[in-house]
């Protein structure tokens, strides 16, 4: 999921990484619109409301949607830095910015479970760490595969459904592997984003700000089971190495 | 930028003590089934017909507090301390009763002088109620 870059990367690849980060970013988006009334995966809305405070002149509702809208850019913008700048295997590259995701999600929902009073500065704030998180995710998975995974908001992937779709009523496209693939991709994202969001709400009524604790474990699967593949595949070109020496 | 660092925070706007001036239906069909033209000011029985279940039942006066505690007083109720936080970018009110019980209300505008609230009410399946404030303390 992680070690490969654009063209090399499988089908198969970018389901189980369009899968499990799409359900991670709904459960993120479903908890902080119960518990914020505000979305942090998806920005479209923010910039129809950023327009809405900028006309009626409320200049601090403004700024606060501005700052929320950069900190999903700039999480865009760290992530992408991270990946073209590494020194480090692909691996690696791609692996930071789901730990510095982890890191931003674990401190939101341990700050929410134990120090939250509630008051509107921490609200705000909070919900700028999680678009921050968010936009690291949606750089990193867009990035990685090369445009085809995006999974923090699904209005171009309902588009491109939809379209799909429309071309599926003729045979020719039916029977077009790629498209077909294409659709199953669209089909796990989309599906993985709502049984995220309504598992996080379903379990939030329990366990509160831990649900952010959930998405992190998400999140941290992914990491798990690309290093273990990662040790896996070097093992084993160590192995044929030695051979070929011999 | 000016304009931006003299804007307050709709927490600080919001502290202080409110006075309701007026309920109206915001969104309503203007004529009933039956053709007759209906009315956006609600009534004082309507009023306590669309309160009855709420925390917010007979109140007057709204007095919130900075550190958290909001104050309702009315004509014929006690004083009825409860919790207040604002959520989202400060656009969604809330209040939480001793026994857990939210309500939440939009909140539409809050400056040094007016706050205007809507919230949903099924009653007569009439629409959004807004709810207008002075401020008479802050």
């Amino acid at each position: 999921m992680l070690r490969k870059y654009s063209n090399s990367r499988t089908l198969e690849d970018n389901m189980k990484l369009g899968g499990l980060t799409a359900f991670s970013a709904g459960m993120v988006n479903v908890a902080s619109v119960i518990i914020f009334f505000a979305f942090t995966s998806n920005v479209t809305g923010h910039y129809a409301i950023l327009a809405e405070e900028i006309a009626k002149q409320n200049w601090y509702e403004a700024a606060v949607v501005f700052g929320w809208i950069f900190a999903f850019f700039i999480g865009n913008f760290m992530s992408n830095i991270i990946i073209i700048h590494s020194k480090k295997n692909s691996y690696q590259s791609h692996a930071i910015p789901l730990v510095v995701e982890i890191l931003c999600l674990l401190s939101v929902g341990f700050y929410g479970q134990y120090v939250y009073t509630e008051t509107l500065t921490e609200t705000e704030i909070m919900i700028a760490i999680m678009l921050f998180a968010m936009g690291i995710q949606n750089g990193l998975t867009a990035s990685i595969s090369n445009f085809a995974v995006k999974t923090t908001h699904l209005t171009g992937l309902t588009t491109d459904l939809g379209i799909l779709l429309a071309m599926f009523t003729k045979k020719e496209f039916r029977e077009n592997e790629k498209m077909k693939g294409k659709a199953r991709l669209l089909l796990v994202i989309v599906s993985s984003y709502l049984t995220g969001g309504i598992f996080a709400g379903v379990v939030y009524l329990n366990i509160q700000f831990m649900v952010f604790i959930v998405a992190c474990l998400v999140i941290g699967l992914i990491i798990l089971y690309e290093y273990s593949k990662f040790k896996v595949t070097k093992f084993i070109r160590t192995k044929r190495a030695v051979n070929f020496k011999y | 930028m000016t304009m931006l660092f003299n804007s307050t925070s709709p927490e600080k706007n919001l502290i202080g003590s409110w006075k309701e001036i007026a309920w109206e239906y915001e969104k309503v069909e203007n004529y009933s089934e039956d053709g007759i033209p209906i009315s956006k000011t609600i009534s004082k029985q309507i009023k306590q017909e669309i309160v009855q279940d709420l925390i917010i039942h007979q109140a007057e006066i709204w007095t919130f507090s900075p550190n958290g505690e909001l104050i309702l007083k009315g004509e014929q109720m006690p004083v009825k301390p409860l919790d207040w936080n604002l959520k989202g970018r400060g656009n969604v009110l809330s209040l939480i009763h001793p026994d857990l019980k939210t309500e939440k209300y939009n909140v539409s505008v809050v400056n040094k002088d007016e706050m205007i609230l809507y919230f949903d009410s099924d009653i007569h399946a009439r629409g959004i109620v807004k709810m207008t404030f002075k401020k008479i303390e802050g």
